[in-house]
């Protein structure tokens, strides 16, 4: 053991070491992973969402052919209107696109740019939303209720979770843009926008699968 | 030991700062989902026309693409540490587990093999 005494000199010299080497260029604490403990913890949640969005898809190919049971109707595709709902996947698929290019403008330190793309995000997530809640009219207007069978059941609690979280993303969007006018959206926000940008992308993929397992896949 | 732990650790970090693609390469990769979701819908249009298992498999087939691409490009994984990839498959591996069991509960009756069904008191 050495029996050197510290001065508040060393101690000092220390903590601006430890500072140095505890800190990324972002300001951020460095971890054993290597990555931000927001990055993994917002990775954990969208893998833990999978079980959510897999549980309600499984219920929903259970009860896919029951959409007779007190309804006229004896396949889902009488009742989908496939043209309408690829516009509305073709106009979630785009908001990602937004959405990576509102993350690209903030990691260039382009705040107008990005504040642009993200409330084109935002924008396309509402027209997206809106198709939905049309959708779900015509559906009731046609006598299919969340309560008609077991087929209209799973169909609105799949679709209508996938929308809450579309809707969410939705607000967490214009959260960022309208929350960060006095701090500004410069390069330090990158990691929130990407954090954002996961989650939209999630709920993206996730309507990928509904799409073409739901709409698209053929019964028999 | 702690030194090359460090070393380690600054390897790892640097591995979340791989260049990401720039933005004309996003739009041609949202190009190409374009593409990919209107061969979808051109399948299902044509789908008389089509043997149906050629349709199922198709369709599936691009579905895990557009998946993937998004995933890869847009979610950054392709360029993050692969732990993230792991966490990911991790909870689409558990979710696709969730729909076998519901299926072998529901639709092939697996587990009431062998059991009686006890049936429920008349309600008077």
């Amino acid at each position: 053991m050495s029996d050197a005494v510290l001065t508040p000199d060393d101690v000092a010299a220390a903590d601006a070491a430890h500072d140095d080497h505890a800190h990324d260029d972002h300001g951020h604490h460095e971890t054993n992973t290597g990555i931000s403990n927001n990055k993994l913890a917002m990775w954990l949640f969208l893998s833990s969402d999978c079980l959510l969005f897999g549980a309600l898809i499984s219920t929903f190919l259970l009860y896919r052919t029951n959409i007779g049971d007190d309804t006229p109707y004896t396949s889902p595709f009488d009742v989908f209107d496939i043209p309408f709902t690829s516009l509305s996947s073709f106009i979630l698929l785009m908001s990602s696109l937004t959405m990576v290019l509102a993350l690209s403008a903030v990691n260039r330190d382009d705040e107008r740019n990005g504040r642009i793309w993200l409330l084109t995000t935002a924008f396309l997530g509402m027209v997206f939303i809106g198709g939905q809640v049309y959708e779900f009219t015509v559906f009731r207007a046609e006598g299919l209720g969340f309560g008609t069978n077991t087929w209209t059941s799973a169909f609105y609690t799949l679709t209508g979770f996938h929308g809450v979280h579309v809707s969410v993303g939705i607000l967490i969007l214009l959260g960022t843009v309208f929350g960060t006018r006095k701090s500004g959206l410069g390069k330090e926000k990158g990691e929130t926008v990407e954090l954002v940008g996961l989650y939209w992308h999630f709920v993206d993929i996730v309507w990928v699968i509904i799409f073409t397992v739901i709409y698209l896949i053929p019964i028999g | 030991m702690a030194a090359t732990d460090t070393h380690v650790d600054h390897d790892a970090h640097d591995d979340e700062h791989h260049d990401h693609p720039s933005d004309a390469k996003y739009v041609q990769i949202a190009l190409i989902l374009a593409f990919l979701t209107a061969v979808e819908i051109a399948m299902f249009i044509f789908e008389e026309d089509l043997p149906r298992t050629l349709v199922k498999v198709g369709l599936l087939a691009l579905m895990a693409v557009k998946f993937w691409i998004v995933g890869a490009y847009f979610m950054h994984l392709k360029f993050d540490s692969n732990v993230l990839s792991q966490l990911f498959v991790a909870g689409l591996i558990l979710a696709m587990v969730v729909y076998f069991i519901m299926l072998s509960a529901f639709e092939f009756n697996f587990w009431n093999d062998g059991f009686e069904d006890p049936g429920l008191p008349a309600i008077e």
